[in-house]
């Protein structure tokens, strides 16, 4: 749980336009480590899935890391050519995209789409491909008499456990999961969820959750990462965050969320006012401040820093 | 009780056969899907009742016969003591029940026309039912209705893609306010916004029934979100309604596994804090 698998340092992403660039992605630090679930939540366009981009190297041109490093163990890997970062790519980082449908051929069986994803990264030959991709399948609670079954003859949730399936075929060390359930109905989302935690235990892989929905990552992160127009607002254990959020964005965030468990006709939900910011226009200081109920003069001023490892907001600035 | 709308043994089926002469040759039998089977129900004036399940259980297929959109092929919809698909009436007369039905969709990115300034959009419903008498009382009904609904009077210049999520679904209310309907049908209206948009939206629709005694019919597939919406549920599985009770009577004491299944799966905040 303790050595980091990896780790983001001071992180910045942008994209050169007419009138200047555009920072998608302004100094985020984290490290994940080795086991563990790290969640990522934040309202569209907070710069979620962009994080995930920039790890696996998948930023869309024109779009480029501008500064910040990004270490996978005792590797630098930010700055590798194409070659060295394909094998990566699979190899010890793998990806699981929202929707299951797009990231399958359609035109190959599941089986076919396994057993060449095993060989591209293992050194094994058919008959042994075939098993593990056979076990892998059991595994994710697919019958293994499907393997000849092609995409569109199973559901949403079953695809998500194919892929699913894809992704831990190599024995990858950290699985990037964007929006993994956002397309499934709660009761698959329940399953799937489940499914991935249970077998990143097994395996000892680690996760990187990405997601709009704080009650999924109440169930299934370790630590949780609040991000805000591309900054990271909060980071830290995820029932301390939910519980006593600090930064006003998180909490607004938490109390906006309607729950199942309370409320009822009468109850007023908590909102936030306003939207946030295009990047294009963001506001100086705190990115959050026009939004925010306890904005001091400082928030207009000064961008805060990450403050005791937790949170970026002044309110918790000593002194 | 007042009761607005009564749907009674609504039923939807499509015709899944094969063309006619594939089932001559293959003496393949005819097939039916039963979208909607059978669904009862009546919303009481003023009130929302709000109709859950999964993806393909028919929710979406009953908003639709619920405002006309779509003819049932049994079964009534009763608005006010009308049928609203019932054949024999007028046009004129079905003019009048339809002004009183409204419908806010699920994307506020497709349902919005975006040729048209926001103006256009809410004047559109407004010359139709012919509503006012000249093209000032309409320009003022306009401003009217987007201060209603939170936005400024000078956004009717502008065109949607100006807008954000949440403001373009503001707008898709507006237009629904503006043939002054009874009865609006919000399918998934926040599904497809941020949570702390969502917010603004739900409490704006909640503040716009207490101030025009607006009756919903509301269809979502989030129990947190109906928790808070609605005075009355249907839960529904496969196009057949498998419980139908009070809102805190659902979702305290499930009488049904499939509704039991529904809230044990809803993600909860603070589960991570037990």
């Amino acid at each position: 749980m303790s050595r980091p698998i990896l780790r983001v340092r001071n992180l910045r992403v942008v994209f050169p336009h007419r009138h200047g660039e555009l920072v998608a992605i302004d100094d985020i630090s984290f490290d994940v480590n080795k086991g563990e679930i790290l969640g990522f939540v934040g309202e569209s366009g907070a710069g979620k899935s962009m994080t995930g981009a920039a790890i696996i190297g998948l930023i869309d041109p024109p779009g480029y890391i501008e500064r910040g490093e990004i270490w996978l163990e005792e590797e630098r890997i930010d700055q590798l050519d194409s070659g060295a970062m394909t094998r990566i790519r699979g190899d010890r980082i793998s990806m699981v995209f929202q929707d299951p449908l797009t990231s399958l051929n359609p035109l190959r069986t599941i089986g076919d789409q396994l057993v060449e994803t095993i060989q591209t990264h293992l050194p094994v030959g058919d008959d042994e491909a075939k098993r593990k991709a056979m076990a892998g399948l059991d595994e994710v609670g697919i019958d293994p008499s499907r393997f000849d079954a092609y995409p569109h003859e199973f559901s949403g949730g079953m695809r998500q456990r194919v892929v699913i399936a894809l992704a831990l075929s190599a024995e990858p060390e950290l699985i990037i999961a964007d929006e993994p359930t956002t397309a499934l109905d709660v009761s698959v989302q329940a399953q799937v969820l489940k499914l991935l935690r249970r077998l990143c235990q097994e395996h000892g892989a680690s996760v990187i959750l990405i997601t709009h929905d704080m009650g999924v990552i109440a169930e299934t992160t370790d630590r949780v990462a609040v991000l805000y127009a591309g900054r990271l607002a909060e980071i830290g254990p995820t029932a301390e965050v939910l519980n006593e959020p600090q930064h006003p964005y998180s909490r607004g965030l938490i109390a906006s969320t309607p729950s199942v468990e309370q409320g009822d006709i009468d109850t007023r939900l908590f909102q936030i006012s306003g939207a946030m910011p295009r990047l294009d226009a963001l506001p100086a200081g705190c990115a959050f401040n026009p939004r925010c109920e306890h904005r001091m003069e400082r928030c207009v001023d000064e961008r805060p820093d990450l403050l005791r490892e937790r949170v970026a907001c002044w309110l918790y600035a000593d002194g | 009780m007042d009761e607005f709308i009564r749907v009674e043994h609504l039923c939807k089926r499509y015709d899944l056969s094969e063309p006619w002469l594939a089932r001559m040759i293959y003496r393949r039998p005819k097939r039916h899907l039963d979208a909607v089977d059978d669904v009862s129900f009546s919303i009481e004036r003023g009130k929302t009742f709000a109709l859950v399940g999964e993806s393909g259980s028919g929710k979406s297929t009953i908003a639709r016969m619920t405002v006309g959109l779509l003819t049932p092929t049994s079964g009534k919809v009763l608005i006010d003591g009308h049928d609203l698909h019932d054949e024999r009436l007028s046009q004129a007369e079905h003019r009048r029940i339809r002004q009183r039905l409204q419908m806010v969709f699920q994307s506020p990115f497709a349902s919005l026309n975006p040729r048209w300034r926001v103006g256009s959009i809410l004047a559109e419903p407004i010359r139709v039912f012919r509503l006012v008498e000249s093209r000032d009382a309409e320009q003022a009904r306009v401003r009217e209705l987007l201060e209603q609904v939170g936005l400024s009077a000078s956004d009717a210049r502008r065109y949607p893609h100006e807008f954000s999520g949440g403001q373009r679904q503001r707008i898709s209310i507006a237009r629904a306010l503006a043939s002054k309907p009874d009865f609006i049908v919000c399918d998934e209206p926040t599904s497809a916004l941020d949570v702390s948009v969502q917010a603004q939206v739900l409490n704006l629709l909640k503040q716009l029934q207490r101030d025009l005694g607006l009756t919903y019919l509301f269809i979502t597939h989030n129990l947190a979100v109906v928790r808070v919406m609605a005075h009355r549920i249907g839960v529904l599985k496969s196009g057949k309604l498998v419980e139908e009770q009070d809102t805190e009577k659902l979702i305290e004491s499930p009488q049904s596994d499939y509704t039991q299944m529904l809230i044990r799966s809803a993600p909860r905040i603070h589960r991570a804090a037990s």
